[in-house]
């Protein structure tokens, strides 16, 4: 064989493994996407039960001027690669109706933030905290509590919806990952 | 004697360019479209898009692999019409990309709740993009080294 034939098969043998290891990277993120997304483990949960939200009544009649959220969430990392630039993302939508037009229903959206969380390792299992004050509020969003909510819709009057998105890139960032659940019912009030 | 197993060769390997490039994605797709279908959002005009852009180019690389695999082993004409086939097979990946068929968001429903998964890889097709250039210099680096040894490839041929 020619010397120039050589080295052309050590290259493409290089190219041939290069690709290989690809796929491979490829198979195994796809099959860790289906093992995390496991509904049967709860791989991803949210504790909305244990979630606070102070001083949010207050603020909306202007009696207070601080709200604190907290919102805990589990994520465990069952595939086969560590998972990276892990960020929660949520918006909340607060629904009332409105004093001058009570049969129609306004929902106008008061939170809208996204959190990063760092890297995940493989195999581990991490709790986290999504944390926000009235500064990450949309307070120019809120409606004013004696003019224009209309107070005779409920109780409850306010409903609170919330839309949590969970993002990632997995398989040494060849896949990315977006995980959202939509419209919860999070708060009402009174 | 030659030429006819040549021909053979570049028919098997079109063959086997249609069923890769083109049977197998297209029943791919057909099978997510009606079965996951309702779960994704993809509306016709996608499914139809993707389903041009890879016929349209499976038809090409396939087109391109006869005369690439029915031309004469390390001849020149071999090296252009791999070399063609290659950067045909890099916009055939990147058709994947501008079909849509590179994010896959798929909405779902867990017990009266709604959400989604959404899943993108297109950095996948990015790195398979750099491995296709990887091929391009090793096809182009074939026609230099064809054109360069003509005679001895030649001389070799006829032993």
């Amino acid at each position: 064989m020619r010397a120039s034939r050589v080295f052309r098969l050590i290259v493409r043998i290089f190219i041939f493994l290069l690709s290989l290891s690809v796929t491979v990277v490829s198979i195994l993120g796809g099959y860790s996407a289906v093992l995390i997304l496991n509904p049967k483990e709860e791989n991803i949960s949210i504790d909305t039960e244990n979630s606070q939200f102070e001083g949010l009544s207050d603020f909306i009649y202007g009696t207070g001027d601080e709200i604190n959220f907290s919102l805990p969430f589990n994520f465990t990392n069952a595939g086969y690669f560590d998972l990276e630039n892990f960020h929660f993302k949520l918006e909340i939508a607060l629904n009332y109706s409105h004093v001058d037009n009570p049969n129609e229903t306004i929902e106008t959206e008061i939170f809208n933030q996204r959190q990063y969380f760092g890297d995940i390792p493989q195999g581990e299992a991490r709790s986290f905290v999504f944390f926000a004050d009235e500064t990450d509020f949309l307070i120019e969003n809120f409606p004013n509590a004696t003019t224009e909510i209309n107070w005779f819709r409920g109780p409850p009057a306010l409903l609170f919806y919330a839309n949590f998105t969970v993002s990632l890139d997995y398989s040494i960032g060849l896949h990315s990952i977006r995980i959202g659940v939509q419209h919860i019912l999070i708060a009402q009030f009174p | 004697m030659g030429s006819t197993k040549n021909m053979i060769r570049g028919l098997i390997l079109t063959a086997v360019y249609v069923t890769s490039t083109i049977i197998i994605p297209m029943l791919t797709f057909s099978l997510i479209r009606d079965y996951a279908g309702a779960y994704l959002e993809l509306t016709e005009e996608d499914y139809n898009n993707i389903f041009f852009w890879i016929l349209a180019f499976g038809l090409v690389i396939s087109g391109c692999a006869f005369f690439t695999y029915s031309s004469p082993k390390q001849s020149i004409r071999r090296g252009i019409f791999a070399f063609i086939q290659v950067i045909v097979n890099c916009l055939y990946i990147w058709s994947y990309k501008f079909s849509g068929a590179t994010e896959l968001v798929f909405n779902m429903n867990f017990g009266g709740v709604s959400g989604f998964v959404a899943l993108n890889i297109q950095q996948m097709i990015l790195v398979y993009m750099g491995i296709y250039f990887l091929t391009i210099v090793l096809k182009v680096y074939d026609i230099i080294d064809f054109i360069i040894n003509r005679e001895t490839i030649r001389e070799n041929r006829m032993k």
